[in-house]
């Protein structure tokens, strides 16, 4: 389609598609439940078109996909509705981070994606949107919604226990 | 710079987010450290083996065909096709992104558009509703299609509290204005928490109040020269809406409490006298 006949949507947001669908797939572990996230998400956009102001269409895009894996994900873990999301109480591991992530129940996974996905949300975003999309700590702060001292720390935690979980794969690598 | 410090700084360093004079004295310690050294390879070793087996990945077709569908209906100004998505659909129709939609011989038909048209203003007015398409019965719909959808279990609250001390910062920093957040709980509407929510083509505040077994949803943003003005009371899809200017920022409340419940919310949470900021 020739430029000059899309609509400011098409041009900013319609591109992103294959960056909305990686995100939903390794952000949600079901194939089809990323499907419909990347449809709710991009009717989502068509709706909120009207506050985007001009920039990054695929961050802005980004994080409504996020946001709606999110929701899914909170959905399906059966999470209660009134439960408080709070970045301190949000955090499975508990208070001590570092300890906690290295001497708690460290499971070696069979493969990275596995080893990915069993990270606690916050930890995997931040894991996925660097290490796949290739994005910059304020890109990730911008789509997460947080400041980026907490994506800064959120990755660094999550390469800790990734470390940890893969230790034998990563040892294969160095060693090779 | 010591190990213990170094470590922390070496994700970062390969992410190529450190300042060029923090990343050369990490190269310093890290040439003359051999753990620093073994860490920084284990570091590089786990992001190429993400990058190896978490590939980008492309959307499936039918998913691209679906959702170019949807766009280019909502181009077109018609409603998007396939169901699963039902009520987000209908909030894309209502809500007035520009939509190129065909005229009809207007000139042809001027004097029976304009009868017609006042006919249904002074209807509309007599039933205390404006005209569909005003600016203002848009937002009244999208802010229902919101309550609404805030009821359909998955969101609800994002923080949940009774506190108006919880409540009202959890909001900084999410938003480019803080909102007022009274304890109206003595007067019988406990607060049950609060939510981001996008009305209006922003993110707004939304708190929940409690009524017996009722919930009120109270939307928030900063007012601009085109909110619409305070309205009469008003009742779409059985759920009683009330909008008000005040202090600078526009307030819409929905519920389905009875009327008179509403009125009384309304009442007390104006005469709290807790006015809503900017902070930009």
């Amino acid at each position: 389609m020739p430029l000059s006949t899309m609509t400011p949507f098409e041009q900013a947001v319609v591109p992103h598609m294959d960056a909305a669908y990686t995100l939903a797939r390794y952000l949600l572990r079901d194939e089809d439940d990323a499907r419909d996230a990347v449809q709710d998400a991009y009717l989502r956009a068509l709706a909120y078109f009207g506050g985007f102001r001009g920039g990054d269409g695929r961050a802005w895009l980004l994080a409504i996909v996020r946001n709606t894996c999110l929701t899914r994900h909170q959905r399906s873990r059966a999470a209660p509705i009134l439960a408080p999301f709070d970045e301190e109480l949000h955090t499975p591991e508990g208070e001590d981070g570092g300890a906690a992530l290295a001497a708690a129940d460290v499971v070696p996974a069979e493969s990275v994606r596995e080893a990915v996905g069993q990270l606690p949300w916050e930890f995997r975003e931040a894991v996925v949107l660097r290490e796949v999309h290739g994005y910059s700590y304020k890109e990730i702060a911008e789509v997460a919604g947080v400041p980026v001292g907490t994506v800064m720390s959120r990755l660094a935690r999550a390469r800790q226990r990734l470390r940890d979980t893969l230790a034998p794969a990563i040892r294969r690598r160095t060693s090779a | 710079m010591t190990c213990d410090e170094i470590r922390p700084l070496i994700g970062p360093y390969l992410d190529g987010e450190l300042e060029p004079s923090v990343a050369r004295s990490a190269e310093l310690h890290i040439a003359g450290c051999e753990a620093c050294a073994r860490y920084l390879a284990e570091m590089r070793a786990l992001s190429g083996a993400i990058h190896d087996e978490m590939p980008a990945l492309a959307a499936p077709e039918a998913l691209r065909a679906r959702i170019l569908d949807a766009v280019r209906a909502s181009a077109a100004g018609a409603p998007a096709a396939g169901g699963t998505e039902q009520p987000v659909a209908q909030r894309v129709r209502t809500l007035p992104f520009g939509r190129p939609r065909a005229r009809p011989q207007w000139l042809a038909a001027a004097t029976l558009y304009v009868v017609v048209g006042a006919a249904a203003w002074m209807l509309g007015v007599a039933h205390g509703r404006l005209p569909a398409g005003s600016a203002e019965s848009d937002m009244r719909d999208a802010v229902v299609a919101s309550h609404v959808r805030s009821l359909q279990a998955s969101h609800l609250i994002d923080v949940a509290s009774s506190d108006r001390h919880t409540v009202k910062p959890w909001f900084d920093g999410k938003l480019d204005f803080s909102p007022p957040v009274p304890d109206l709980g003595p007067q019988g509407f406990p607060l049950v928490g609060g939510r981001l929510d996008y009305l209006d083509g922003r993110p707004v505040a939304a708190l929940v109040y409690g009524r017996a077994k009722h919930l009120v949803n109270l939307f928030i943003w900063p007012a601009t020269a085109d909110t619409p003005r305070d309205a009469a009371p008003s009742t779409v899809r059985g759920y009683h809406v009330r909008h008000w200017v005040r202090d600078g920022m526009t307030f819409w409340v929905v519920s389905d409490v009875a009327e008179p419940d509403l009125a009384t919310f309304v009442s007390l949470f104006q005469e709290s006298g807790q006015p809503g900021e900017s902070v930009r």
